[in-house]
């Protein structure tokens, strides 16, 4: 075993050991002890993560099979002898990239959550089940192979359902939980099938050979090449929260607001980019479906940007923010723009846990209160906080990194009609992403703060939270910063790209547009923002804005009729068809059938036996009968 | 040892329904037997050669001359599948003693004896290699059930006993029918030498058949289910679902279809899509029972056609996929039932709207709890999920639509065990949940963990198993 063969194993096994010594040592040791372990085999995992980046970095950097990745096997994990899934890992630029996000990310987020979760009940459980859902992603993107990739896939929901009712003596965050599970059922099942199609007509589900023979096998464009995109297409979009599965993830923001930060915003949730990054030979095999990726992102982008423009729950607005950043990483491997999308995958993994993590300090100093209307004027109690979310929002609108403007350069050169709807769409989108940013650092720190405000704000003179809580939220600010600089220069410009080129190709953009484009999405998000401002500083204005919005307003606070439409279309038929079922065909048909059976053989066996119908006698009799059968059989094929 | 294995249980069985012994010394006397009969299970696990065909074997003349020329064989042997049907009826019974040990059963050497002659029986059945022994193996595994049943059942239990009695009597004289017809004309009673010889009229194969469908059960052959399940005590029901319900497929996979491969090719889509219609109808009937025990039931139906369709999907990953999902079914239906005994022991009731709030505090509850409901919903990554991976990819290489249907069973999977799990576990104390009930004690982890960490076994390392099956 190489040593970086070694250290992988490290990085994705170090949070499964202490999910396993945790759960052992229960409540033998004590919450703070556990709380800190868990940051521990996070880190663990991290740094592995960080030697095998460094590792991998210096091997040649031209491409040749073999150089810069490496498959890695433990065992054969399941076989039928005629088809295996071995137990094996790929570790590659795309894989560490992912690798390090999420140990990175993930380590940052759990050491926060110690001083967040501090004083729960059930602070070990939650921090056993933070481990088990970094061992998941890591499985989730190291996997080698289809069959793992899905059981990673699958476990992270598994997590995600975890922690999403982790309070789950409240019927809101069970219901949540289980609908959030359930939806990622339904992606699972994509997947699934997607696998059943490799089986048949390739044999393996390995990552190489799948993608080595998928052109051969497969004509471009053909019906099979378009199912099984298609088919991951599904498992993506329910992963990600894009439409039409899109429905769980505000829900799911009943869960530890440390949850939303790392699976509902840095993580999970964008794990449907690296699918289709992972998979891009597969998409780039059937470009209809390919276009469809782009399409999906593009419309939920947009209708994710117009929804968190009315939603009044701070880790809601956040949440239809993530769901339309996740639109513009789409939009961007759907293009073809791998690196570009990788690059916002990235760069929204330092700036969306910035702010959810700093919404939980804001909640925390109010008791618990997440809605906007009741905050207000907090900016000077919370003067750090309030200086850190400004970074993250920043880089939500995206000023800063560049990381949206580089998927919109990339669909400017690359032309033809999805590109060009990407390229629009997601200038629309940045002036709703600058509108809805500012105000909910407007509504939140700014203004006349409100009574609840008043009354429930925590003294604050002391800190404005834990230390634990706080070194992490400006780590990740530091990150933000330092992630721009992928993007614009100093020597890293094009860094990521051609670190990735020959997993996940780019689309090649010109300077001048690049420049334009740029021009444009700082335009509009910068108007976004002076509207905000402009707006909600006399309330006459707001108000002359919003009065011919109105129906429109109507149409987003409902979130667009999807939950309603879910429950008429699938939940209540599915309903009444189970109670109908169970009703008619079962009580009736199926049980009816064996009471006429009964009946026969109890007359019969009255007449045959005169015996009272006591069971065991029956059966006694029966089997009599049934043996006097067999004798008078034999003795007829005897005189025969 | 594949005596040994036999007819160790039923020397316990002699010993403890016939010596007057004390109630304490009895119960301590079945766990020890069943003890040593999971021991020796494991002794021949640990000796068994994969890929080295039928182990264990042991043939000898038992009745020379059952007339016409015909002899039947005491031949005994192990295959992988075999192996591990043994292994599952020795961690069932065991576990099941345990439950009756904690609940306290009445008339324990009756009790238990029964228990002990059941276990037999499966040893046998599973290992027989000679039809008349198989059919004396099924037989007499009925009767300890119908006794335990009809005596020791819930308040519904005559007739639930009498349906479950009627149903499987109809199987089992339809397959004597079968048995008798095929040693006469073939002259004997071996399975290699009627394997070797196939006999072909196409009503022998549904003769067999019939027996294993509804003993498995295959929809719609089930009515017997619900309230056997529902009525019987858990323990008996877990072993019901986990283990006797495993017999019916492994008849299927080493009787039914090899013996008359052709006809059960031919007529393989009347088993597929009656198995389709079973595997749908019973996940979605589950989602709407009010108890924990209607939700495991309907479940079990929904995963024994599963494993049907896996079966006749005629191909190597079906059968592996089934194979496999008989011994994770069988570990995972064995421990839903016993934690629903515990629950009712606890509470008096299975029904969800009095029950909920099994996880406030009590840690170990919600973890063996989760854990067994996500093993029940194939949570991906789990031994379960590999079962049905295997399965669905053999149904699909058989046919896309059916493998494409099949699959939306794990999203009903989902609904129904979630729902299990919540109304047990989340929210408030339910009404009949005592204030302050404790978490699980000494004796109910003794019964649970042993399962909890088969399953993780299983999900580490499945090809320890598939390797030996297949």
């Amino acid at each position: 075993m190489s040593g970086t063969e070694a250290v992988s194993w490290i990085c994705l096994f170090a949070p499964l050991a202490g999910v396993v010594l945790l759960t052992l040592a229960g409540s033998r040791i004590s919450r703070e002890l556990a709380a800190w372990a868990g940051t521990a085999f996070a880190f663990a995992s991290f740094a592995a993560a960080v030697v095998v980046a460094y590792k991998l970095h210096h091997e040649p950097k031209f491409h040749h099979h073999g150089a810069r990745e490496h498959v890695y096997t433990l065992y054969t994990w399941a076989s039928s002898g005629s088809f295996r899934v071995p137990l094996d890992i790929l570790v590659d630029p795309l894989s560490v990239v992912e690798m390090l996000i999420v140990s990175g990310v993930g380590t940052l987020i759990v050491a926060y959550s110690i001083g967040y979760m501090h004083g729960d009940p059930k602070e070990r459980r939650f921090f056993v089940y933070l481990d088990l859902f970094l061992f998941s992603m890591l499985l989730l993107v190291m996997s080698a192979n289809f069959a793992l990739l899905l059981a990673g896939w699958g476990l992270v929901g598994l997590s995600s359902y975890l922690l999403i009712g982790f309070w789950h003596e409240r019927k809101a965050p069970v219901d949540a939980a289980k609908k959030a599970f359930v939806m990622n059922a339904v992606g699972d099942v994509g997947i699934a099938i997607a696998i059943f199609i490799m089986v048949r007509d390739l044999g393996t589900v390995e990552f190489q050979g799948v993608f080595d023979q998928a052109g051969a096998r497969w004509a471009q464009g053909s019906q099979t090449a378009n199912w099984i995109a298609f088919l991951l297409l599904v498992g993506a979009v329910a992963k990600s929260a894009q439409i039409p599965l899109h429905t769980w993830l505000p829900d799911a923001m009943e869960g530890p607001t440390p949850v939303s930060a790392l699976i509902h915003a840095a993580t999970m949730v964008t794990a449907g980019v690296y699918l289709v990054a992972r998979t891009h030979v597969l998409f780039e095999n059937a470009p209809d479906i390919q276009a469809l990726v782009a399409l999906t992102g593009v419309a939920t982008l947009l209708m994710a940007g117009v929804i968190a423009l009315v939603q009044t729950d701070i880790k809601r607005i956040i949440a239809y923010s993530t769901m339309s950043q996740i639109g513009y990483m789409f939009a961007a491997v759907g293009i073809g723009a791998y690196s570009a999308g990788m690059f916002l995958l990235l760069a929204h993994a330092f700036f969306k846990a910035l702010l959810f993590l700093g919404a939980g300090i804001v909640i925390h100093a109010l008791s618990g209160e997440q809605d906007v209307r009741r905050m207000g004027g907090l900016q000077p109690a919370l003067r750090k906080t309030a200086t850190l979310m400004w970074i993250g929002t920043i880089g939500l609108i995206g000023f800063w990194p560049l990381a949206k403007d580089a998927i919109l350069a990339s669909a400017l050169a690359k032309g033809g009609t999805t590109a060009m709807i990407v390229w629009v769409g997601g200038l629309i989108g940045a002036f709703f992403t600058g509108v809805y940013a500012t105000r909910l650092m407007r509504l939140t720190f700014y203004g006349e703060r409100s009574t609840y405000a008043d009354v429930h704000l925590h003294d604050t003179s002391h800190g404005e939270a834990p230390w634990t809580m706080f070194w992490t939220v400006a780590a990740l600010a530091v990150g933000t910063i330092l992630v721009g600089f992928l993007a614009i220069g100093f020597g890293m410009k094009d860094e990521l790209a051609s670190w990735l080129r020959f997993v996940a190709p780019t689309v090649e953009s010109s300077v001048s547009n690049e420049v334009l484009t740029t021009a444009l999405g700082w335009g509009a998000g910068l108007a976004g923002a002076a509207l905000v401002f402009w707006a909600y500083s006399r309330p006459e204005r707001l108000a002359r804005i919003k009065q011919p919005l109105r129906a429109g307003a109507v149409v987003a606070e409902n979130l667009f009729y999807w939950d309603v439409a879910y429950r008429w279309i699938a939940y209540l038929p599915a309903s009444a068809v189970a109670v109908a079922l169970y009703r008619w065909v079962e009580r009736w048909i199926i049980w009816g059938s064996v009471s006429v059976v009964t009946y026969v053989v109890r007359a019969f066996s009255r007449a045959a036996t005169d015996a009272q119908n006591g069971v065991v006698r029956l059966y006694a009799t029966a089997f009599a009968a049934g043996a006097a059968v067999l004798a008078a059989y034999f003795l007829t094929r005897a005189s025969l | 040892m594949t005596s040994a294995l036999i007819f160790l249980p039923f020397a316990g069985a002699l010993v403890v329904g016939l010596a007057p012994l004390p109630r304490r010394l009895t119960e301590l006397l079945a766990l020890l037997v069943t003890l040593a009969e999971c021991a020796l299970g494991a002794v021949a696990l640990i000796g068994f050669d994969a890929g080295g065909g039928a182990q264990y074997v042991e043939n000898r003349e038992w009745i020379s001359d059952f007339g016409l020329n015909t002899s039947v064989r005491y031949h005994v042997s192990m295959n992988g599948l075999s192996l591990f049907m043994v292994l599952l009826t020795a961690v069932g019974i065991a576990a099941a003693v345990g439950v009756a040990i904690r609940m306290g059963r009445e008339r324990p050497r009756a009790y238990f004896a029964l228990v002990l002659v059941l276990e037999s029986a499966l040893v046998l059945l599973f290992t027989a290699q000679d039809l008349v022994l198989f059919y004396v193996g099924w037989e007499i595994m009925m009767i300890p059930l119908y006794v335990l049943m009809g005596v020791w059942g819930g308040a519904g239990r005559r007739a639930a006993t009498m349906q479950f009695v009627v149903y499987t009597l109809v199987g089992s004289l339809l397959m004597l029918v079968a048995i008798a017809y095929l040693g006469v004309t073939a002259g004997t009673f071996e399975r290699q030498a009627l394997i070797a010889n196939p006999h072909e009229p196409t009503w022998l194969f549904f003769a067999f058949a019939a027996a294993f469908c509804i003993k498995a059960p295959l929809f719609p052959l089930h009515a017997w289910l619900p309230s056997a399940y529902r009525e019987s005590s858990p323990e008996v029901a877990a072993l019901l679902s986990g283990v006797v319900s495993k017999a019916g497929a492994y008849g299927l996979i080493t009787f039914a279809v090899p013996l008359f491969p052709r006809t059960a090719h031919d007529w393989r889509w009347l088993l597929l899509g009656l198995a389709l219609a079973g595997l749908l109808y019973g996940s979605l009937v589950a989602f709407r029972q009010p108890d924990a025990r209607g939700v495991i039931a309907y479940s079990s139906l929904a995963q024994m056609n599963l494993i049907v369709i896996g079966i006749f999907a005629f191909n190597v990953n079906g059968v592996a996929g089934a194979t496999f999902q008989m011994v994770n079914h069988g570990v995972v239906s064995l421990a839903a039932f016993l934690l629903i005994g515990i629950v009712e022991a606890r509470t008096g009731t299975n029904l969800f709207a009095s029950l909920g709030g099994l996880a406030n505090g009590r840690p170990m509850f919600s973890t063996v709890f989760l854990i067994a409901a996500l093993w029940a919903l194939a949570v991906p990554g789990s031994s379960v999920f590999v079962s049905e991976l295997y399965i669905l990819i053999g149904a699909f290489q058989q046919e896309a639509l059916l493998g494409a249907a099949a699959a939306l069973g794990i999203v009903l999977a989902a609904m129904y065990m979630l729902r299990w799990y919540s109304a047990l576990a989340h929210e408030d104390d339910g009404e009949r949940v005592p204030a302050g009930m404790p978490d699980l004690r000494l004796g109910e982890l003794a019964i649970a963990v042993p399962l909890i960490l088969i399953m993780l076994a299983l999900t580490a390392y499945p090809f320890g198993v598939m390797d030996r099956i297949t």
